[in-house]
């Protein structure tokens, strides 16, 4: 194992005789905002929940150094993790929730969770029950804001908020966590959003990484081009790994391809994040 | 942060989730008797105190006392069945689970905390109710004798010895009585934990069944009902007193002796059925919380 925060080997995981995950390997390092991207049932929530001690598996996992299935309490200490925001305790006050939160975790500020939600309508007195969806997201990520934390990890935390709670989400999670010593770890299906934030990406696909790279690489390996009619035989040749047609123009999508044999051929430009998710997770590539 | 702080958090986290059974329902219940007792006391319909002119005040006191606590421990078992029946499997709902698990505590130190809320936070509560609820017989013997020249008074003395007498009995045999039963609330829990409030009939469904079981296919070569039903109802009996006791209790013309009751209730004792209870109990909630471990929702 290496120093990475994160070092994953061989990381199966069956459920009867379903094999979800077929051996994964990869290493996150400290200081970086990976983005895990897949479709529903690729296998995001299952590895996640791997890393985060919440279910058996086979292979090697170790977070922080420690085996996360075994030590699932010691490594809350360092780890935090929204996977629902809605799975706060409903039966507390706020207040109630950040008192027990200074008892219970030795990481956790109540003075900075109180700090995090100024200026948001989430009021000290309120009954978690009570709160609405997009206050409960505001109240669970002043929650995670406040664990001095080494890794945070978030699956889905925006599902069901309106675009507003979203970027405001997204916006406070870097101002307020993101330092160097910290990681952050991020599934969504909606990529877009966090594109902006990202400094690694992973796609999972049918429980196998496919892709495993720093955001900064993506513009050197992938590219996107917009064919002009006269040349979508010869884009066709450079075996694109997907193709569509868009508004009556046929998109091409490019894994290593030379960038000078393409300029010829039409507009190039580097994928989005979601033009290139949707090319390299489609059963129909539409390249044939 | 300590260890101690820790399961400070625990213990009112259970409190502040189920205060409606353990501090909610028992202040409506002792402000419905209050308001009874002031309601006969205005309305001069105290005189139900007549029909025991033929003891002394001391007694009815200590006797109604006992009755009051026996009745509050009633209230505790039935409170407690349904709590373990939940408390165990609560965090399921509303993927609550998620949220416990990002807490730096073990799952055995979750169910422990529950299980130690059920069977001594909570009957502790209780039993404030319960000595405040004989605090008010207390003025109420002694209104009841002002309204009623031929009922004497209880004077302060007497009285602060009976409270206090019945009051160590009562916390003896609160304690004791979790104890003898912690092996079936730990049941309920442990069953709460994989069938959530299923456990309720489950509890008393697996053991009948297992009882069946035992009678289809040894009938007649064991004891009458089986050896599963005459152990079951031998550990649903008290542990302790035994009727004799009970009544030794209410006829006994002398002061209510705390001592002499903890000592015929301890000598009475299997001490050997109790430790093997608990460890059961111990054993049922360990194993629960390797199935929480390896469960998220």
């Amino acid at each position: 194992m290496t120093n990475s925060i994160v070092s994953v080997r061989a990381l199966k995981k069956k459920f009867g005789a379903n094999e979800i995950l077929h051996g994964l390997d990869f290493e996150i390092p400290a200081g970086r905002i990976y983005g895990l991207v897949g479709h529903n049932g690729a296998g995001k929530t299952t590895t996640l929940n791997a890393m985060l001690g919440l279910t058996s598996y086979e292979g090697a996992v170790e977070v922080l150094g420690l085996d996360p299935y075994a030590h699932r309490a010691r490594l809350m200490r360092d780890v935090a993790f929204i996977s629902d925001v809605a799975s706060l305790p409903r039966f507390l006050k706020v207040r109630e929730l950040f008192q027990m939160l200074t008892d219970i975790h030795p990481n956790f500020s109540g003075e900075k969770a109180v700090k995090f939600l100024e200026g948001t309508d989430v009021k000290l007195g309120a009954l978690i029950g009570n709160l609405s969806k997009g206050m409960l997201a505001q109240l669970h990520l002043a929650v995670v804001l406040a664990i001095d934390a080494k890794l945070l990890v978030l699956d889905e935390p925006t599902l069901g908020l309106d675009i507003t709670y979203r970027k405001r989400f997204y916006r406070r999670l870097l101002e307020d966590y993101m330092t160097a010593e910290r990681t952050l770890l991020i599934t969504t299906h909606q990529v877009d959003e966090i594109e902006f934030m990202l400094s690694d990406i992973m796609f999972i696909k049918d429980g196998d990484l496919i892709l495993h790279m720093p955001m900064d690489d993506v513009p050197a390996r992938f590219a996107q081009l917009v064919a002009s009619p006269d040349k979508v035989d010869a884009a066709r040749a450079l075996k694109p790994v997907f193709a569509e047609t868009r508004f009556g123009q046929t998109v091409f999508v490019y894994d290593g391809a030379d960038q000078a044999a393409l300029e010829p051929l039409g507009n190039v430009t580097t994928p989005t994040l979601s033009d290139l998710f949707v090319a390299l997770m489609s059963r129909d590539t539409g390249v044939n | 942060m300590t260890t101690f702080s820790s399961w400070r958090a625990l213990f009112v986290r259970e409190y502040l989730e189920h205060r409606m059974a353990f501090l909610w329902a028992p202040l409506g219940i002792v402000g419905l008797l209050a308001l009874a007792a002031l309601s006969a006391i205005g309305l001069n319909r105290i005189r139900v105190l007549d029909e025991f002119s033929f003891i002394s005040a001391l007694k009815v006191f200590e006797l109604g006392y006992l009755v009051l606590l026996a009745l509050w421990l009633a209230y505790l078992a039935v409170a407690l069945f349904f709590f373990f029946g939940d408390a165990f499997s609560a965090d399921r709902r509303n993927n609550a689970m998620l949220f416990w698990k990002s807490m730096p505590v073990s799952d055995a130190k979750i169910l422990a905390s529950k299980a130690l809320s059920g069977l001594v936070l909570f009957p502790a509560i209780i039993l404030v109710f319960g000595v405040v609820t004989g605090l008010l017989y207390y003025l109420m013997i002694n209104i009841g004798a002002y309204l009623m020249p031929g009922f004497g008074f209880l004077g302060i003395v007497d009285g602060l010895q009976a409270i206090v007498q019945v009051t160590l009995f009562g916390i003896v045999f609160f304690f004791y009585t979790m104890m003898w039963y912690a092996p079936f609330f730990a049941w309920v829990g442990g069953l709460a934990t994989v069938f959530g409030r299923w456990s309720l009939p489950l509890a008393f469904v697996i053991p009948g069944l297992l009882v069946v079981i035992e009678n289809v296919s040894f009938f007649g070569q064991g004891p009458r009902a089986g050896f599963i039903w005459n152990y079951i109802a031998y550990r649903w009996s008290s542990g302790g007193l035994n009727e004799a006791d009970f009544q030794l209790m209410f006829l006994n013309s002398q002061p209510f002796n705390a001592s002499f009751y903890i000592g015929r209730m301890l000598q009475a004792t299997d001490w050997t059925q109790m430790g093997i209870g608990l460890a059961f109990a111990v054993g049922v909630i360990w194993l629960a919380s390797e199935y929480r471990r390896r469960r998220i929702a």
